[in-house]
């Protein structure tokens, strides 16, 4: 028994004439929750879709637990319907025309559960979600929330063991979307169910996910725990997305194995090498916004720089300073006067790419 | 996604069969010296080589070219007016302008000719009291000029239908930003309004050409007086001009008007791809705001009224009156001459009471099932894209090609020789499958109106569930549907109530319907009871324009 509870191997997806997948492969754990992150049109949804076989991929393979979906090579497809995969859509794809108990109901209907056992089921799940004494309205009398647990309640009561989920916060505002992927990691997690999860919002699959799967242009960019995500990343793409952070490109001017020196018009840093660099190249230094600290004394790693602003931002201020025209970011507990401060960057938390 | 059922292959061959095997019929006969079903026949051109030779054909080709161009350079400009002052300025009674102007849509163009030589012809009761007055009458119904004002006029509402959506959809901040720059309303309408739906005013224009090239009803009212003959009408008498029923004569100028007509539709075909174009450059959303017409608001709702005047009360009012009185002439008070016999003799004759409960048989019955085979059809390539699914889009194109009559003609070939159907031909079955395929480019194209705005994750989110595609079909999409087909249905109905070239030669004890009826009682000349049945057929069109307006049905889109 193999605790892989879906994979996914080499997958090519083709739309029309473009190629949006271009050799993907994930394994998703027993019990594991996986976020796929990334920009529009990197080919998440296109994954999630072709799992569940709403896509047909033009190369690859998928395993759902023991039972092979889809195999280009022996021109194995497993119809949709026979998948017996959860579904939550983006816009929740509640039936306008049936009622919260008959939307749920229906996947039991289909698998012919006996009668007398499809009303219990379907109130026990809808009980559980908090939907119980709203089981005769229709979708159009819910609020949004209440509409995303029934779209989520219609894809579990039958129990699959993979359940798929396709930006399932996004039409939430933002306040219930904080409380509502606690709430929906807990879910799955005390279900024992595996999940794969579409979000373009790296907090949200942070938060969310055991597993970040960052997909751009069609290929896994970096996949890792999220704090490898966040606090590693192997690529400057990975690091813009991931986080908010301070850019500056310059010259590399010294290496000396993973450090290196970086210099641009009038200053000079240590960082950590990302990326093979040699003294010469052209280089972009980054560091994460919450990294920069002011400092009264000289260290190693710091600058002189001009406060060009204090950004009053609620729970914090944010300051703005000068490097040679680049603007460097940082947080703060204090309004301070415009004017040089001594700006701190450590160096193993400056990555050059 | 996955593989076309062999379900829905079937209905795709099926669909096709039904659009292909008739015109097939109609293109083998043209090649043939005699009927199709006779032993000694020759393949040839001699059907061809007659009707080139034929001075008739050609003045019946000339006059189908003229009354095209006419009706297009008439139809297209008053068109495009009438959709921007209905759907973007503050024009006065929009709301109730709205129905009337589809009558000339929903009303057989049979009867409104009909009207129109009861009201201002030689001896209509409008002529004699303009002719008391300035003692002639200044106009002449009959002439060429005559018809193909009548035509151009009845056709501005084809370009109004497909104008007016397309302004709908495009935002008024255009408009705005003109009149800003400092532009009047009339200069926002002809540099940016206008120019900004030219793509369909385009398609529009094409379709009224097209539909120039397959008018019969009113050439053969109106052009029969002076002996003016359009390619549809010379058809028709053919059989009369020869004595004999000459079907590789038939076929062959059939086939002409076809030649014109299919190619016209294919372009259409090409125009709506290239109207995208302006479609990118829409405003932001719906929002509308109607253009102030200050002065000009009374000018431009005399302009409306003056065309609805001519184009639908003149003729509605002259055939209403001529259904209630006995005869008309000089002399001859409404009193003295009212009359309900016109209707009794309705009610009395077998054949035409049979005519008006067909008519709505055909209507409510008919209507209802081929909105189910169109439901069908439409499901069949529900999202999909393949070689069927573009072998039924020229499928369900090419009927808008063929005029009814024709079509009616094919029908009747293909129900007499092709053994399986013949007993069918004396029931109603033929009537409903040629009038079904006659208007199968409409009847699907309100049933994919409504397909389209079923949301695909709907219809996805089932089959994640577990439903097979005919159970998605079945559960999810057709009951979500519902209320846009019951729409169609009653679209379906009116179209059919009105229809009346398709019969024509289908006509029999058994499978008559008012508006063939018409046709063959207008070559006896029975006046009288041609109004009576026009009044019927009318007030039939209006129980469904009725409940239409009582629901909110659109109208069109």
């Amino acid at each position: 028994m193999t605790s892989i509870e879906l994979s996914v191997h080499d997958l090519h997806v083709t739309l029309g004439k473009n190629h949006i997948l271009k050799g993907v492969s994930l394994d998703v754990n027993k019990g594991e929750i996986v976020a796929l992150l990334g920009p529009s049109g990197s080919g998440k949804t296109t994954l999630l879709r072709s799992i569940a076989g709403l896509e047909l991929p033009s190369h690859g393979s998928i395993r759902i637990g023991e039972q092979m979906v889809f195999e280009s090579a022996k021109k194995t497809e497993v119809s949709v319907e026979k998948r017996c995969l959860g579904f939550v859509f983006q816009s929740y794809a509640l039936w306008p025309h049936r009622t919260v108990y008959d939307n749920v109901a229906y996947g039991l209907k289909l698998r012919k559960v006996p009668d007398g056992e499809i009303r219990p089921r379907v109130q026990e799940v809808l009980a559980n979600l908090g939907l119980g004494d709203l089981s005769e309205r229709h979708p159009h009398q819910l609020s949004g929330g209440q509409q995303q647990r029934v779209a989520l309640a219609r894809s579990l009561v039958y129990n699959p063991q993979v359940i798929l989920l396709d930006e399932p916060l996004s039409n939430l505002d933002a306040k219930l979307r904080e409380e509502a992927r606690i709430w929906l990691r807990q879910l799955i997690i005390d279900l024992n169910l595996s999940a794969v999860c579409v979000t373009h919002d790296q907090a949200e699959a942070m938060a969310m996910a055991d597993k970040v799967v960052l997909l751009k242009d069609g290929v896994i960019e970096q996949a890792g725990t999220p704090q490898e995500m966040y606090g590693a990343p192997k690529s400057l793409f990975v690091a813009e997305f991931m986080g908010a952070n301070n850019t500056i490109s310059g010259l590399v001017t010294d290496v000396d194995g993973d450090s290196a020196r970086i210099e641009g018009n009038g200053w000079a840093l240590h960082g950590r090498l990302r990326t093979p660099l040699k003294a010469g190249d052209r280089a972009t230094a980054v560091v994460r916004l919450e990294k920069i600290k002011l400092v009264q004394t000289p260290k190693e790693n710091s600058l002189r720089l001009p406060l060009t602003a204090s950004v009053y931002l609620g729970n914090t201020w944010e300051y703005v300073f000068d490097l040679a025209g680049a603007t460097i970011r940082g947080y703060g507990n204090e309004f301070m006067q415009p004017g040089e401060q001594l700006v701190d960057i450590p160096a193993e938390h400056l990555w050059l790419f | 996604m996955n593989k076309m059922p062999f379900s829905k292959i079937a209905v795709i061959i099926l669909t096709a069969i039904a659009v292909f095997l008739p015109i097939g019929l109609l293109f083998w006969q043209s090649f043939l010296d005699a009927p199709f079903f006779q032993p000694d026949k020759m393949i040839g051109l001699d059907a061809y080589r007659f009707i080139f030779d034929d001075p008739d054909f050609k003045r019946a080709f000339l006059n189908s070219l003229y009354i095209s161009c006419g009706m297009g350079l008439i139809a297209v400009p008053l068109g495009g007016l009438l959709a921007f002052l209905m759907v973007r300025t503050d024009l006065p009674g929009r709301r109730w302008i709205e129905p009337l102007l589809l009558i000339p849509v929903f009303v057989s163009p049979m009867i409104l000719c009909f009207g129109y030589t009861v009201a201002v012809g030689p001896v209509g009761f409008i002529s004699l009291w303009v002719q008391n007055i300035l003692g002639s009458v200044p106009w002449n119904l009959y002439s060429m000029t005559s018809i193909v004002l009548i035509a151009g006029l009845s056709h501005v509402p084809h370009v109004y239908l497909y104008s007016s959506s397309a302004l709908r959809s495009l935002g008024s901040d255009v408009e705005e930003a003109a009149r800003v720059a400092g532009a009047g309303p009339l200069r926002v309408a002809a540099t940016v309004s206008l120019p900004m739906v030219m793509p369909a005013m385009l398609y529009s224009g094409v379709l009224v050409f097209f539909l120039g090239f397959q008018v019969f009803g009113l050439v053969l009212v109106l052009g029969d007086p002076e002996g003016h003959l359009v390619l549809a009408t010379y058809l028709y008498k053919l059989t009369n001009k020869l004595g004999t029923p000459s079907y590789h004569l038939m076929a062959a100028v059939a086939m002409c008007i076809v030649a014109i007509t299919i190619p016209m539709v294919l372009s259409q075909r090409f125009l709506l791809r290239n109207a995208h174009k302006y479609i990118t450059l829409k405003g932001k959303g719906a929002r509308q705001r109607t253009l102030p017409l200050g002065g000009w608001r009374w000018v431009a709702a005399g302009l409306v009224a003056a065309w609805l005047a001519v184009t639908v009360v003149i003729p509605i009012i002259g055939v209403v009156f001529r259904a209630f009185v006995t005869n008309w002439g000089e002399g001859v008070t409404f009193l003295e001459a009212f009359t309900l016999d016109n209707f009794r003799s309705v009610f009395e004759q077998g054949n035409l009471m049979r005519g008006v409960i067909n008519t709505i048989l055909l209507g409510v019955i008919g209507g209802g099932l081929s909105v189910i085979c169109f439901t069908f059809i439409g499901l069949s390539s529900h999202r999909k894209n393949n070689g069927w699914t573009r072998l039924l889009d020229y499928t369900v194109m090419t009927p808008r090609a063929i005029p009814g009559l024709l079509a009616g003609l094919a029908f009747l070939w293909v129900f007499l020789f092709f053994p399986p159907l013949a007993p069918f031909r004396k029931t109603l079955v033929s009537l409903w499958l040629a009038y079904s395929v006659v208007w199968l480019a409409y009847g699907m194209r309100l049933v994919s109106t409504s397909l389209l705005q079923v949301g695909p994750e709907l219809e996805e989110c089932a089959r994640v569930t577990g439903a097979t595609p005919g159970q998605v079909n079945r559960h999810v999409t057709v009951p979500l549907i519902k209320y846009g087909l019951l729409a169609s249905w009653l679209m379906i109905f009116m179209i059919f109530e009105r229809e009346y070239s398709t019969g024509v030669y289908l006509l029999g004890p058994g499978t008559e319907v008012i508006g063939s009826l018409m046709v063959s009682l207008w070559g006896a000349g029975a006046i009288e009871i041609i109004s009576a049945l026009s009044f019927i057929n009318i007030l039939l069109v209006s129980v469904g324009m009725g409940i239409a307006l009582r629901y909110g049905v659109k109208l069109h889109d």
